[in-house]
């Protein structure tokens, strides 16, 4: 039983080192990616201005794309605020995906809207159209809404796909709070590449508490509560460190639901929007890059870092919880559908590197973490624990933990330095303190509770209900 | 002594046109926002307005309604980076003056500023 | 002490590590929060002196400027010594310059660059040419191309083959600016194709440039690189430079489609009907994009019997033209439309009930 014992934690110790060891060299590499990443960006677009974009006539056209599900307290506003974006030419397309309420209402009143020839064709199939209608007034020339039966998010997208004019699309979420230049600066990249630019996608950022008037943020606050504040510190770490260091070796996966513009033809080649996965954002990604590759085309994923789309996110547990329980099913539907690109090396770095990581680190790190605290209170149980065994272990882990979020906090400050008041740093730094005892394990509970429906929901999968678009989509990689 | 009010955003260009005009015998006021605008122009009395139509908060257009709405006769010059033609027919159909575009000859401003002093009197 | 010289001495070498690890962690945490407040802190300070020298520079650049009385010579020399000490200020310096010279214009213009030289910059903003670094280099010939300053031509013009974007893009826009009245003999000298960015670079510059000569552009309807060709098609119609639609025409055969589908854009901008009859014999070997191009040509300068010329080739069209067809043929007889679009259909690529398109 000794010996026994003392196996099994010497193979413990080396599986968690070599876990730690990847884990920390991944850490080292998205670092230094991303420093340069960010560097190079700021570089590029310090000295120049946009105006010659803004008069230009040849910039592509822009659809966006923004579905729209009981939203009938905030639709007109943000519809107003959409109008008014910095661009020079592109239209609005809202679905109203058989809300229940009076979203559609609203927008026609509002916008003096009149129905208009239904004739269409459906590049993807889905959900009946019920209508669609363009306004009456001149001002509003650009805006046309769609009327379908409810489907979710990704067959309202789709929808707005095959009805959308222009060949940009660019898929939003209405609740979302778009900078003037959002459009401008995403656009940037399928402009600037040599090769062909199938998706740029951008950072989001928390709006809870920020200063908003008519649709713009006035001013930029740190939110009171500190799942919010947790959550800032959790999209630093996935959008400035993690996708942009994705970016720098075009290993991206994922562009967020909330905030990605993409080129339409790709996008219909590809098959639109996955109806059938509670995770359509990446699904469409990856399934676009696999197609790429498979037809042997070069092409680049495009990236940019400015503070472009701003949200809300959750502020209560629940809902936190139920929204990255979808994320973990979204994750994992994503990888078991795309299996295949699994270190196989003709997918280059998508193969290698990207899902695989997505695997082990996305996936399988709340498990492990699971197991391991499972183990512990097994120990427990049976008055085995070596307290200073744990508390080293405690150490390394919760210090590693805290150096991730404090070199994301850096980042932030070294490239957009939102939280201009000095006040806020430091309570982002106590957040950073508490955050991987206080919100880590409820996030990784609620990524269990996700794996755990996603096994009992195989057998009624057919019949898996969509709640539609209550909560923003937006996922940390 | 006219008095001009100087409503842009620019510090370079506010400066530049303090300068000319001050050396022209204006006596200058500056309001660097559209809001700050709107104070000065419910307090105080003016004989030209040189208005930027960008501006923080309140926009150029807004503020030429205001103007025009509270003492139709003000002279108002705008100043602005726009070539497109709409803005500049929409500026003179708001009763704009005249209307100059960024870069500017500081020259031929002052001399525009003069003939419209002296159109009004 | 005595209980880490038993910790060390005895417990198992994966704790020492894991130890070791957490200090190392937390130090580089530590490191890492005060760099941040030293970010903060140098950030400040430089905001200061930046907020400091850009009041000096304004009064100083309004003074030589627009003062007649002003001693520019002797004032010159005392903002050098006793501002400009360090390349931070110099760089201010030119930020401030190049403000001037994006907001004036007219006398003033020769001034500023006069000063740009009085300054010692010129040696600054070269010496940021040669740099190893792609960042300084842009930069560099973005200073000099918005100040019409030249420099010498063996410098620049390997940089327009450059391996970084910026630093080909800085490097056509400084050609484009500075030799007025030949702006495009740089497109001779590219190897690399031209990014749609660069393209709407050089034709705003070529828009609002004071003083710049508009070529030809059906000098490089035969460059080997296909956007240099795209571009100049495009830019026919932009300039509308009607002497060229007969240089234009071979292109709508061109093999490349973006090439064809430019081509067939600027023809039909500059309203030349003759391409109607030559496009309709062409449909039915085209594409799909072509035929929708085609279709949009016949909507916005054909009639509607150009229109029903193409009713035949309709029948085995897909789907997706074939409402295309209707949307063009509604432009025309706006009457048709509620016998088309009445119906409430979404066509899907499987299943679909034809709409009326025998009785047009």
């Amino acid at each position: 039983m000794e010996i026994n014992f003392y196996q099994i934690t010497e193979i413990a110790s080396w599986i968690f080192l070599a876990y730690g060891l990847i884990i920390c060299t991944g850490y080292v590499f998205s670092a230094v990616f991303s420093l340069i990443e960010l560097r190079d960006y700021k570089r590029r677009h310090n000295f120049q201005d946009e105006i010659a974009l803004l008069q230009s006539s040849n910039l592509p056209m822009v659809s966006i794309l923004a579905p729209a599900y009981n939203e009938e307290a905030n639709v007109i506003e943000n519809v107003k605020s959409l109008l008014t974006l910095n661009y020079p030419s592109y239209e609005i397309v809202i679905i109203n995906d058989g809300s229940k309420d009076g979203t559609l209402n609203r927008l026609i009143e509002t916008f003096d809207m009149v129905p208009d020839e239904l004739l269409h064709y459906n590049d993807i199939p889905t959900k009946e159209v019920r209508g669609i209608y363009i306004s009456k007034n001149k001002a509003y020339k650009s805006l046309k809404v769609i009327d379908k039966e409810n489907g979710g998010k990704a067959d309202a997208l789709n929808t707005g796909i095959n009805i959308c004019n222009h060949e940009m699309i660019c898929c939003i979420d209405v609740d979302c709070i778009l900078e003037r230049d959002a459009l401008l600066k995403l656009i940037k990249p399928f402009l600037k590449n040599e090769k062909k630019v199938i998706a740029s996608g951008g950072i989001i950022r928390v709006a809870n508490s920020c200063i908003i008037e008519d649709g713009r943020i006035i001013e930029v606050k740190l939110p009171d509560t500190f799942l919010a504040r947790a959550q800032i510190l959790e999209y630093f770490r996935a959008f400035l460190m993690g996708r942009m260091a994705w970016s720098r070796v075009d290993g991206l996966l994922l562009i967020s639901g909330a905030f990605g513009m993409f080129d339409k033809k790709v996008v219909i080649e590809a098959g639109g929007y996955n109806p059938e996965t509670v995770g359509e954002d990446m699904e469409l990604l990856v399934r676009m890059r696999r197609m790429m590759r498979e037809k042997n085309v070069e092409y680049s994923v495009g990236f940019v870092p400015d503070p472009l789309c701003w949200t809300e996110v959750p502020q209560q547990w629940n809902i936190l919880h139920r929204q990255r329980n979808r994320w973990t099913r979204g994750t994992v539907e994503t990888l078991w559908e795309h299996r295949k690109m699994l270190f196989n090396p003709k997918f280059k770095v998508l193969g290698l590197i990207s899902t695989p990581y997505w695997l082990f680190f996305e996936w399988l790190a709340p498990i492990i973490e699971f197991c391991g605290l499972l183990y512990f209170f097994f120990l427990l149980l049976f008055g085995q624990v070596d307290w200073i065994v744990f508390a080293v272990f405690f150490a390394v882990v919760y210090s590693f933990s805290l150096l991730f979020s404090i070199t994301a906090l850096f980042f932030e400050e070294f490239s957009f330095q939102q939280y201009t008041k000095p006040a806020y740093m430091f309570q982002l730094v106590r957040t950073a303190l508490l955050e991987p005892l206080l919100y880590h394990p409820f996030v990784m509970w609620a990524a269990i509770m996700g794996n755990i429906d996603l096994i009992r929901g195989k057998k009624t999968w057919g019949k898996m209900v969509r709640t539609g678009l209550t909560n923003p989509e937006i996922k940390t990689q | 002594m006219k008095r001009i009010l100087i409503i842009e955003d620019n510090p370079m260009v506010v400066k530049s046109l303090e300068f000319k005009l001050k050396k022209d015998g204006y006596e200058v006021i500056i309001a660097e926002d559209g809001r700050n605008a709107m104070d000065k122009l419910s307090n105080e009395s003016f004989d030209l307005i040189l208005t930027d139509l960008m501006l923080p908060f309140i926009s150029g257009s807004q503020l030429i309604e205001f103007i025009k709405e509270k003492s139709p006769d003000m002279p108002i010059i705008v100043l602005s980076t726009s070539t497109q033609e709409d803005i500049i027919t929409d500026a003179f159909n708001m009763g704009v003056d005249d209307f100059i575009t960024k870069p500017f000859s500081p020259n031929e401003l002052s001399l525009r500023v003069k003939r419209t002093l002296g159109k009004v009197g | 002490m005595n209980f880490y010289h038993n910790f060390f001495e005895q417990a198992p070498w994966i704790l020492r590590l894991n130890f070791i690890l957490s200090l190392c962690f937390l130090f580089i945490t530590l490191a890492m929060v005060g760099f941040m407040l030293y970010l903060r802190l140098h950030k400040n300070v430089r905001a200061r002196r930046k907020k400091f020298l850009d009041t000096i520079l304004i009064e100083f650049v309004n003074s030589y400027l627009f003062d007649e009385d002003f001693d520019k010579k002797a004032q010159t020399e005392k903002i050098n010594q006793k501002h400009l000490k360090t390349d931070f200020d110099r760089k201010m310096a030119i930020k401030q310059i190049l403000m001037f010279n994006e907001n004036l214009k007219g006398e003033s213009t020769l001034a500023i660059k006069e000063l740009f030289i009085n300054l010692n910059l010129y040696q600054l903003v070269l010496r940021d040419l040669k740099n190893r670094n792609w960042h300084k280099k842009a930069r560099a010939l973005f200073v000099f191309s918005q100040l019409s300053v030249e420099v010498p031509t063996k410098i620049v013009e390997p940089l327009l083959n450059d391996k970084k974007g910026e630093v080909r893009q800085q490097a056509l826009l400084y050609f484009l600016k500075l030799s007025v009245n030949n702006p495009l003999g740089f497109l001779d000298k590219i190897k690399r194709p031209l990014t749609r960015w660069q393209q709407i670079y050089i034709e705003n510059g070529l828009k609002y440039a004071e003083n710049i000569v508009v070529p030809d552009f059906s000098k490089w309807l035969n460059h080997n690189l296909d956007s240099v060709v795209s571009f100049c098609i495009r830019m026919i119609a932009e300039f509308n430079q009607f002497e060229n639609i007969d240089k234009l025409m071979p292109f709508i055969a061109h093999e490349k489609e973006e090439v064809k589908l430019e081509a067939i854009n600027s023809l039909c901008r500059m309203e030349d009907i003759s391409l109607i009859p030559i496009l309709i014999s062409r449909f039915d070997k085209e594409s799909i994009a072509v035929k929708s191009e085609i279709l949009k040509v016949i909507k916005s300068i054909g009639s509607y019997e150009d229109l029903k010329i193409l009713s035949n080739s309709m029948n085995k069209e897909k789907w997706n033209i074939k409402i295309e067809y209707h949307r063009v043929a509604c432009h025309f007889k706006p009457e048709l439309k509620h016998k088309i679009f009445s119906k409430k259909v979404g066509l899907d690529k499987s299943s679909f009930t034809p709409p009326l398109l025998q009785s047009l």
